[in-house]
């Protein structure tokens, strides 16, 4: 073996397979830079395991043991929030959810169609104060005819849009709106 | 809880019951601690590692397999800790400033002692000089005295990595080891 291979491995004495070791412990027989070697590597080794007698200990071991077991505890209760909003647990209750929306919004819609749509209208014409001022010029300008209207509610609306842009742009009204007030 | 064999203890902190795994923190934490300590050289990072160390282990408690050594586990952890801090870049910043945050004048106990804890000291602050794959390879095999294949699994190392790690550590360790010994003589003279 030469001295290079030797310095090499020496570092690593304890992590090579025997046979190696047996080949430098041979070497270092007759050859005193290398045994010297050896000895320093040795007295490292001596120091690590001296070092390794006096471990270093937690200055107040319950302490410790207390803060580790709060931290724990701070744990389980983010965990428990946590768990609580996660995507499996919040599933069941937004399909409840949605499934009763559903349902009113179908039960709204049954009811809104049996009713013949009536309602929507009605409101609409009187809950504004632009309708409410609009609906008694209409009526003094058409008297009896326009106080009929409510016959025809679905048309009521389209037909008071139509004579209220009537009369803002041309001042008269256009032969829709005159067809409408004349059959009505 | 003295009574019941470890395996029992385990079993009940799977289960969840936080009073047998405050007893398996009592009976680790010394030597999470220290093995953090030899890591980070500090107090206060070492308990902080010990602290996150439990908390992973309650977490993965359910994941724990009975042929492992618990231990052994906890070495794992411990290491993946500190080279997590020690990779972090606030620590890069901070560690040309290192030291062991003792005084070797505060140690009681007697002279033999002092001088073990003097040694300890010094290697620990050898140690931060080293690469962080250096120091966890250095600390676990030469410190700890784990085999390769335990420092292989404690840090997912191939066999041929470790000795490669573990050759560069020695030499560096041995070369600050003489200019400490060299030190000390100059002193005593």
């Amino acid at each position: 073996m030469k001295c290079s291979e030797f310095r090499k491995n020496i570092v690593l004495l304890r992590e090579l397979p025997e046979k190696q070791q047996e080949a430098l412990t041979e070497h270092m027989q007759s050859c005193a830079e290398c045994l010297q070697l050896y000895q320093e590597s040795e007295t490292f080794q001596r120091s690590v395991k001296t070092a390794l007698s006096s471990r270093e200990h937690p200055s107040d071991p319950s302490a410790l043991t207390n803060r580790i077991m709060r931290s724990l505890a701070d744990e389980r209760i983010e965990k428990n929030i946590f768990g609580r909003l996660s995507f499996e647990s919040v599933l069941p209750p937004l399909r409840l959810a949605c499934a009763l929306l559903s349902v009113s919004m179908i039960v709204f819609f049954l009811f809104e169609f049996r009713s013949g749509g009536t309602s929507a209208h009605t409101p609409m014409s009187v809950t504004t104060k632009g309708d409410v001022a609009l609906d008694a010029k209409l009526s003094e300008t058409f008297g009896e005819k326009w106080n009929r209207r409510s016959t025809a509610p679905a048309t009521h609306l389209s037909f008071l849009q139509c004579l209220h842009e009537c009369r803002k742009s041309q001042g008269r009204l256009c032969s829709d709106c005159l067809k409408s007030t004349t059959n009505n | 809880m003295a009574s019941q064999s470890e395996a029992e203890i385990i079993s009940k902190a799977i289960a969840g019951d936080a009073q047998a795994f405050r007893s398996l923190v009592e009976k680790h934490q010394g030597f999470a601690y220290s093995l953090a300590f030899r890591f980070l050289a500090n107090r206060t990072d070492a308990e902080d590692a010990t602290q996150e160390a439990f908390v992973r282990l309650w977490k993965n408690m359910a994941g724990y397999r009975r042929e492992i050594k618990l231990t052994t586990w906890l070495y794992k952890i411990v290491t993946n800790i500190c080279l997590d801090h020690l990779k972090s870049p606030k620590n890069k910043r901070s560690r040309q400033l290192i030291n062991v945050d003792e005084s070797i004048a505060d140690k009681i106990g007697t002279d033999g002692q002092l001088i073990n804890q003097e040694l300890q000291e010094a290697i620990i602050e050898m140690a931060q000089t080293l690469t962080p794959k250096q120091k966890a390879v250095f600390i676990l095999r030469d410190l700890e005295g784990l085999t390769v294949d335990e420092v292989g699994s404690a840090l997912n190392m191939a066999s041929w990595n470790i000795k490669s790690n573990l050759y560069h550590a020695r030499v560096k360790m041995a070369q600050l080891l003489g200019e400490y010994y060299k030190e000390k003589k100059m002193n005593q003279t």
